[in-house]
């Protein structure tokens, strides 16, 4: 780039900013108000200035170390913009706008050299182009991160454990599970188990799509953890599909309950919480004093 | 080395591991429960693990030895209180524990030998009837 | 790979086994390690200790807090044992030459995330196992 097209930014620093300045309020995209305009305009200033000082005579190289401060402007630049909800094309309209001033200056200098107005406009034109991509860039990754972000998030979230009943827990599992989930809801639902006493786990798989086989060994090591703490679980939601499946794969379900729904799951697990509690209030109605059934009660409620 | 005490309460013999235990030790629970439930007649036996951190294979066989020991000489055998990482431990090791019956507390498990010999009890005085 | 902490306790009689738990316990705070990790590890080693006690009479087992991508236990056991005869028999569960459960090999490899076994006849065994804090 001629030395000369790098003086003539830096004389006409005034006149380029105002003009892009005024590009940015005018497009759509900048919900603009006038009390982002000191911010705005100061932005834009900081930015061209950088331009103009790696733009020298010979460096015309975007991978150049020279160019680092200003990659990492347009990526600030780029984030920010993603943060407030921008798209990437609109993102990346931020620093296109500039082409135009810029191509509009060089015309008017180079009015009577036509080679080297194309020669100077191919230069320029290549490193914004470039400083764009970075936009685009930029953009994806942060894109990637939230993505990444909201599937922790997910994964976090996606085993409530519910309180269905005094003495029920359930534990409704949605989606394909892979072994990391698996271990984190056997974890959540024996944990909640040996913090509230209750005696009976529903975990309702109606919305698990696909059943493998290691999916399916995790669901009933579950089942005989909870066994061997003296609860019992019960799995609700085996759709004709997964049944079928657990069939083909030879899966052997032992000694846990299945149910093919979870009002099914839940009438059996009032009758096991049902059998403990009333059974034992009768029995001890009959023999026992009234002081003594009290401290069953107490027993019960616990 | 320090015994494991056995505590007799009616007709339960009820033993609370509280710290990691010597293999020894553990044997000698399993020989001193036997010798009781040969002089007495005891109806059950509880292990409350609730203060137990680790359960290896040793210890789940003394558990099954113990289990299996007292149904022979005609008492159950109910472990309470399994840590949940205890628990899926023995599970991941493909350590099963058939004859022995859980319950989530000790309380819980004292609720259900009471609750089985009140059937009993009931039964016996139903036939006679 | 680095090796924040490294300790070596021997194993030749019963109680050096606390010893262990209560180094591996004290390590595992260290670094945070979830309770169901501990767990597991704790149990894991215990097998391994208890093979060594049954077996080879006497060895050595050094504990490390490893720092990766994540952190994480190592434990390494080795012993100037007899040795195992049929690594792969032992390995499968059920296989005993002791009247044991036959679990605790192959159980203490389905507990950890790492289970390395080296095994010479009349040369000794070396055991390394790694729970990472994921």
């Amino acid at each position: 780039m001629k030395s000369a097209t790098v003086d003539l930014i830096k004389r006409d620093e005034q006149k380029i900013l105002d003009e892009w300045l005024n590009v940015l309020k005018q497009s759509n995209i900048y919900n603009f108000q006038i009390s982002d305009e000191p911010e705005l305009y100061n932005e834009i200033k900081n930015f061209l200035t950088e331009l103009s000082d790696v733009l020298t005579p010979n460096t015309f190289d975007v991978n150049s170390p020279e160019f680092i401060p200003l990659k990492k402007m347009v990526v600030e630049i780029a984030q920010k913009n993603t943060a407030l909800g921008f798209s990437a094309k609109e993102s990346a309209l931020y620093i296109f706008s500039l082409k135009n001033i810029l191509f509009n200056l060089l015309l008017e200098e180079y009015e009577n050299d036509a080679l080297v107005l194309v020669k100077e406009i191919k230069i320029l034109s290549k490193i914004i182009d470039e400083l764009g991509t970075i936009i685009f860039d930029t953009f994806v990754a942060d894109r990637e991160e939230i993505i990444k972000r909201q599937r922790q998030e997910l994964l976090e979230a996606s085993t409530p454990i519910i309180n269905i009943w005094d003495g029920i827990l359930g534990v409704p599992i949605i989606g394909t599970i892979d072994s990391v989930r698996a271990q984190q809801i056997m974890d959540t639902l024996l944990n909640a188990i040996n913090d509230t006493g209750f005696d009976v786990a529903i975990i309702d798989i109606s919305g698990v799509s696909t059943l493998d086989t290691v999916t399916a060994q995790h669901i009933l090591k579950t089942a005989a953890a909870a066994k061997l703490m003296g609860a019992t679980c019960i799995i609700s939601g085996i759709s004709p599909n997964i049944a079928q499946t657990i069939i083909n794969l030879d899966i052997d379900l032992g000694q846990t309950i299945t149910k093919g729904s979870m009002s099914e799951a839940i009438k059996t697990a009032l009758e096991i919480i049902g059998r403990k509690t009333k059974k034992n209030i009768l029995e001890y109605g009959k023999n026992t004093s009234a002081e003594d059934r009290k401290s069953i009660v107490n027993l019960n409620t616990d | 080395m320090e015994k494991i005490p056995v505590l007799k309460i009616g007709n339960l013999l009820l033993i609370s591991i509280q710290t990691d235990i010597y293999d020894s030790q553990g044997l000698q629970l399993q020989d001193d429960i036997a010798n009781l439930l040969q002089r007495h007649s005891f109806r059950g036996v509880i292990l409350d693990i609730s203060s137990l951190s680790i359960v290896d294979s040793f210890m789940g066989k003394i558990i099954n030895n113990i289990a299996s020991i007292s149904l022979v000489m005609g008492a159950e055998t109910v472990v309470s209180g399994m840590q949940p990482a205890v628990a899926i431990t023995l599970v991941e090791l493909g350590l099963e524990m058939p004859n022995v019956k859980t319950t989530l507390s000790l309380e819980k498990a004292i609720q259900f030998f009471n609750e089985k010999f009140n059937r009993e009890t009931d039964q016996d005085g139903s036939s006679q009837e | 790979m680095e090796v924040l902490k490294s300790k070596t306790l021997k194993i030749s009689e019963e109680k050096d086994l606390l010893n262990i738990r209560g180094l591996i316990r004290e390590y595992a705070g260290e670094i945070g390690l979830p309770e169901i990790y501990k767990v597991k590890l704790l149990t894991a080693t215990s097998e391994i200790a208890r093979n060594v006690l049954k077996y080879a009479v006497s060895g050595r087992m050094t504990i490390r807090i490893l720092s990766d991508i994540y952190k994480g236990i190592e434990v390494i056991c080795e012993d100037n044992g007899k040795g195992i005869a049929d690594v792969d028999s032992a390995m499968k569960k059920g296989f005993s030459t002791s009247g044991s459960l036959g679990l605790g090999l192959p159980g203490a490899k389905s507990l950890v995330h790492v289970f390395h076994i080296d095994s010479k006849l009349s040369v000794g065994t070396r055991v390394r196992l790694i729970v990472w804090r994921k």
